[in-house]
């Protein structure tokens, strides 16, 4: 018993010292937290990879950076279940396709049609001139096809080839078309998975085309906007089962558990009816400025 | 008294930052103020304008002990606002042969080589030679060096092991240059003595066409030379044989559009030197150093295409320094043989010059060539032992016709 207030008294003493060598000489702040903007998922930004472009357009194939689901910016993680799989190489289509405004159309030559792998449909390698531009591929499109660009809008529809590339308002009436422009003079907007088409249905009032989206939506576009003639190529991708969840991750998604999932539309969708025809006027597609209220003291972190 | 109460408070500075965070980006609408005021001629100045600091004027030239290289645009001193377009040992043509005899107007009057050309036999011994060396040249040689990485289209995500050994530029060049010792051994000594072979040679030459500048720079990777140039293999008119079509490409597509160039005119043996007329130059084909611009393999078409071009480069800048700089159509043809390897297939080709005006549509170019024939089917160790099969020396046999081809 003797022994027990020293040995307390000890504890103490040791306890004593032990806390001021732990106390950290400045407290940081547990609620403070350095402001950072959260990426806002679904306005068009890829969370898979982001593609170095050069400043001039090149056949060269450029090269990623893979994101693994994150935001460039902030790196938070923002799409789960991306992630890893086989790095490609990414093909930069031109996306414009503008032919002469009158006379005869401009006749291009397909060189290789090529597998991509950062997407589903195939891609040519297309010449003209002194030209090489890769365009998405069309279902029959093969090596040495001559294929056929023109902006101008006769009076009778034009008889059109596959991978022939014509103003919405060139077609006839029943034209299967894909890549097609959702402003006039934007580029090819619409319909770019591998097999997928559009269906040019009826004329609309004030130089409209209504075309029938791969979703059946229909859609009433400008009649000056580009499309390409036929469907996409490589139509078996969406009847080709992934096979493995190996090949799974090699398509560089990651591993998901569960199978029953309420909100996916596994076992088909509700039906309903269609939605109105959604009718797009081209307008300036211009951004107000957007200013950032700068005082040093509320915005330095 | 409660000491807790205080801490239930809350820090409103912390609550403003986040406020004017989340606030304080605001879209600024277009009230059309600039444009009215504008109109009544009234100035706008931008506020950063007036009240933005002055800044310092800069050095822009920091002394440095070691030199700049000059820039890669306008103020590069070999910069032109003319574009010229070159073609290099790397570069093929899209359209390959055909693009090629467009470029340099060249026709072809027959299928395969020359009738004069005279193709001998090969020995036994000979036979046996060659295995040798093409066994030496593609697996015994000493070098050991990382060769490019292998993929099976099959399963995309397979990493091989990285294969070390002969490099394709060191199986090239051991390979011609042992075929063409062999050859010098096997020929009659008379005419070994009219040949030379020089390696690394750079050919230059920049002419116009169409209204287009163009340059080929070209390496012979090896040159054989002789006391007395070819004789021209024919002397058939060639006004009316017509061009290959390659509508709706141009002759200019993928070769390098480039504003910084030197525009030169090289053959680089001098003309006072015995032995310094062209026979045969010998090109190699290097699947790592040649590529096309969309990274897609090399078609044979490409291939053939080369051959025509390099021979063109050695046959043009030989005939400028013969015949002078304003020599169009040439007095006396100049013949060229080439030959082009990739270690495994051959090709073999001939070009008679006889014009140099590549413009109008009379006299032209006239090119005879084989396929690509196969030295061999395989050559690779097969469970550890070196092995060679399918050995064809029609190859042997050709190259033996060609160096003695006078």
């Amino acid at each position: 018993m003797s022994m027990l207030p020293g040995t307390l008294s000890n504890l103490i003493k040791t306890l004593t010292i032990s806390e001021i060598k732990c106390v950290p000489k400045v407290l940081g702040s547990v609620r403070y937290k350095e402001f950072v903007e959260k990426p806002v998922p679904g306005y068009g930004i890829s969370y898979r990879r982001i593609v170095h472009y050069p400043e001039k357009y090149t056949v060269k194939p450029l090269d990623v950076t893979n994101l693994g689901g994150r935001d460039p910016v902030s790196g938070r993680l923002v799409c789960k279940g991306i992630g890893g799989g086989i790095k490609h190489k990414y093909h930069w289509i031109a996306w414009k396709r503008h032919g002469p405004k009158e006379g005869p159309p401009q006749v291009e030559k397909v060189i290789k049609v090529i597998n991509d792998g950062c997407r589903t449909a195939f891609v040519a390698l297309v010449a003209v001139g002194d030209q090489l531009k890769y365009i998405l591929a069309t279902e029959n499109m093969k090596a040495g096809d001559l294929i056929k660009t023109s902006s101008h809008i006769p009076r009778i529809p034009v008889r059109a080839n596959e991978g022939d590339a014509y103003p919405l308002g060139a077609l006839p009436l029943g034209t299967i078309v894909n890549c097609v422009e959702k402003y006039p003079g934007l580029g090819g907007f619409l319909v770019h998975a591998a097999g997928s088409y559009a269906t040019i249905i009826r004329k609309a009032p004030k130089d409209h085309i209504v075309i029938q989206m791969p979703s059946k939506k229909e859609f009433s576009l400008p009649q000056t906007c580009m499309c390409t003639v036929g469907r996409l190529s490589n139509k078996e991708h969406g009847s080709t089962p992934i096979g493995s969840a190996q090949r799974n991750r090699e398509l560089g998604n990651r591993p998901r558990s569960g199978w029953w999932q309420r909100k996916t539309g596994k076992h088909g969708r509700k039906l309903r009816r269609l939605p109105p025809v959604r009718t797009i006027v081209p307008h300036d597609i211009q951004e107000s400025e957007v200013i950032a209220l700068s005082l040093d003291r509320f915005t330095r972190s | 008294m409660k000491f807790t109460a205080v801490l239930f408070r809350q820090h409103i500075g912390w609550h403003f930052k986040k406020h004017w965070h989340l606030q304080g980006k605001r879209r600024i609408i277009d009230t059309n103020a600039v444009k009215t005021l504008k109109q009544r001629g009234i100035p706008v100045y931008e506020p950063k304008d007036i009240l933005g600091k002055k800044e310092l004027p800069l050095i822009t030239e920091v002394p440095d002990y070691i030199p700049q290289l000059p820039k890669l645009d306008e103020s590069h001193p070999d910069w032109h606002n003319r574009v010229c377009y070159t073609y290099k040992d790397d570069n093929v043509l899209l359209e390959g042969l055909n693009q090629a005899k467009v470029i340099i107007k060249t026709v072809e009057l027959q299928e395969g080589l020359p009738d004069k050309l005279l193709i001998g036999n090969s020995s036994v011994e000979i036979d046996r030679k060659v295995k040798r060396i093409i066994l030496n040249s593609h697996l015994f040689d000493a070098e050991q060096q990382m060769l490019p990485k292998r993929k099976d289209p099959e399963r995309p995500a397979w990493n091989f092991p990285r294969d070390y050994g002969v490099t394709d530029r060191r199986v090239n060049k051991l390979l011609v240059t042992k075929l063409l010792q062999l050859i010098e051994m096997i020929s009659d000594s008379k005419t070994v003595r009219q040949r030379n072979v020089l390696h690394n040679l750079q050919f230059w030459y920049p002419f116009e066409k169409a209204g287009d500048l163009i340059q080929l720079q070209l390496r012979g990777d090896s040159l054989l030379t002789t006391s007395t140039p070819l004789s021209p293999v024919t002397t058939e008119i060639t006004d009316e044989v017509e061009l290959p079509d390659i509508f709706p490409v141009t002759h200019t597509v993928t070769l390098n559009t480039e504003n910084i160039y030197k525009l030169q005119n090289i053959y680089p043996i001098n003309q006072l030197i015995s032995r310094s007329h062209p026979h045969t130059v010998f090109i190699h084909y290097n699947p790592t150093e040649v590529k096309n611009i969309y990274e897609e393999e090399v078609t044979d078409t490409q291939i053939l295409g080369r051959s025509l071009m390099k021979t063109f480069a050695v046959a043009a800048t030989y005939a400028k320094q013969t015949f002078g700089d304003s020599v169009d159509i040439l007095p006396r043809p100049v013949t060229v043989q080439c030959v082009h390897t990739d270690g495994r297939l051959f090709h073999f080709g001939i070009l008679q010059l006889n014009t140099l005006n590549l413009d109008n549509d009379s006299t032209k170019n006239v090119w005879y060539q084989t396929s690509r024939i196969p030295l061999f089917t395989s050559c690779q160790y097969k469970l550890g032992k070196p092995t060679l099969e399918g050995y064809n020396n029609e190859v042997i046999r050709y190259l033996c016709a060609f160096y003695n081809n006078s």
